[in-house]
C-alpha cells in the first residue's frame, strides 16, 4: 500500500505537457491516426486556431510531434504527426494515470 | 478515423450489392453480364474514386485526416479473402469440375457462412476504432446469417443475395447520413 507522499511524488512526475486537457485531445488524435491536418484539429478539438497553433507547437518543441507545412495557392496547410517519442509519452502517461487511479480509489 | 466521412459504407455499401449479384451470375448464364462489367467498374475504381472525392470535397470541407493501416494479415486471410475469393470458389467447382451437389450445399450453408464471417468483418472494424454502430452489425449479421439460413430453401438458396442485398443497403444508408452530418460540420480554414 503507498502512502499519500507517494501518490503525490507520482502526480509530480506527470507529464505536464500532455496532462494539459487540449493538448492530451491532440495527442489522443494523432496516437489514433498517421496524419492531419490543421482544419481537421480545429474541427474535431473545436478549440480556436490560436490554441491549437500554440499547444501543437509546444507538442512539437517537445518533440511529441512533427510538423509538415506548405503552400495550396497562396494559403499555408499544416499538417501533423505524432513521432515515436510521442507515442511513448503518450503511453506512458495513460499508464501512469492508471495506476494512480487505482491506487488512489479505495 | 478516416471514415468520418462515410464515403468507405457508402462504396462497400454498393460493392455489396453488386457482389452478391456476381454469384448469382456464376450460378445462372442467362443471367445480365452487365452486373460483372459494374461489379469490376466498382471494385477497381471505387478507391481512387473515394479518394478524389476525399480530396476535393470532404478534405477540404472539414480537414483532412490519414488513417492508420486498417488491414492487419490475420484480417486479410481469414476474413477478407474468404469473403473475396467465395465466387472464384463456386465459378471453379461448377464450371471445370461440375460438382454441382457441392455447389449446392455452400449455397445452402453460405448466409451460414457469411454471417460467421461478416460478424467478425464488422467486429474487427469495430475494435479498429469504426465505431459503435460495427458492434451491432456484427451481431444483427450473425442472427440475420442465422435466420437466412432457416429459411433459405423457401429463399431458392438464395438466402445470400438477401444477405448481402441487406448489408448493402443498411451500409449504403450508414454512409449516406454519415457523409450529411460530416458535411454540415463547420467550414474553416487555416489562414482566416
Amino acid at each position: 500500500m503507498k502512502t499519500n507522499n507517494d501518490v503525490f511524488e507520482q502526480i509530480l512526475l506527470i507529464d505536464k505537457t500532455i496532462h494539459e486537457p487540449a493538448r492530451l485531445f491532440i495527442m489522443s488524435i494523432l496516437y489514433n491516426t498517421e496524419e492531419v491536418d490543421f482544419l481537421f484539429l480545429l474541427n474535431e478539438t473545436q478549440l480556436s486556431k490560436g490554441n491549437i497553433a500554440t499547444h501543437t507547437k509546444k507538442l512539437e518543441e517537445e518533440g511529441y510531434l512533427t510538423v509538415k507545412k506548405e503552400f495550396v495557392g497562396k494559403k499555408t496547410h499544416s499538417t501533423y504527426a505524432i513521432t515515436e517519442k510521442g507515442k511513448k509519452a503518450l503511453e506512458a502517461y495513460t499508464a501512469a494515470m492508471k495506476q494512480m487511479l487505482d491506487e488512489m480509489t479505495p | 478515423m478516416s471514415q468520418r466521412d462515410g464515403l468507405s459504407e457508402l462504396f462497400t455499401g454498393i460493392f455489396f450489392f453488386f457482389y452478391s449479384s456476381i454469384i448469382m451470375t456464376l450460378l445462372d448464364f442467362s443471367s445480365d453480364a452487365k452486373k460483372i462489367a459494374i461489379f469490376t467498374f466498382v471494385f477497381a475504381f471505387s478507391g481512387p474514386v473515394i479518394q478524389f472525392i476525399r480530396k476535393h470535397f470532404t478534405y477540404s470541407h472539414s480537414g483532412y485526416v490519414k488513417g492508420k493501416a486498417e488491414i492487419t494479415k490475420p484480417f486479410l486471410f481469414l476474413i477478407v479473402f474468404p469473403i473475396a475469393f467465395f465466387p472464384a470458389v463456386i465459378g471453379v467447382f461448377l464450371h471445370i469440375f461440375h460438382l454441382i451437389d457441392l455447389i449446392g450445399s455452400l449455397m445452402l450453408f453460405s448466409p451460414l457462412i457469411f454471417g460467421i464471417l461478416f460478424f467478425f468483418y464488422y467486429w474487427y472494424q469495430y475494435r479498429a476504432g469504426a465505431g459503435f454502430f460495427y458492434r451491432i452489425f456484427s451481431f444483427v449479421s450473425f442472427i440475420l446469417g442465422i435466420f437466412l439460413f432457416i429459411f433459405n430453401h423457401l429463399l431458392q438458396n438464395e438466402g445470400f443475395y438477401v444477405f448481402f442485398v441487406i448489408n448493402g443497403a443498411v451500409l449504403f444508408l450508414f454512409g449516406l447520413f454519415k457523409l450529411i452530418v460530416f458535411m454540415k460540420r463547420v467550414k474553416s480554414n487555416e489562414n482566416e
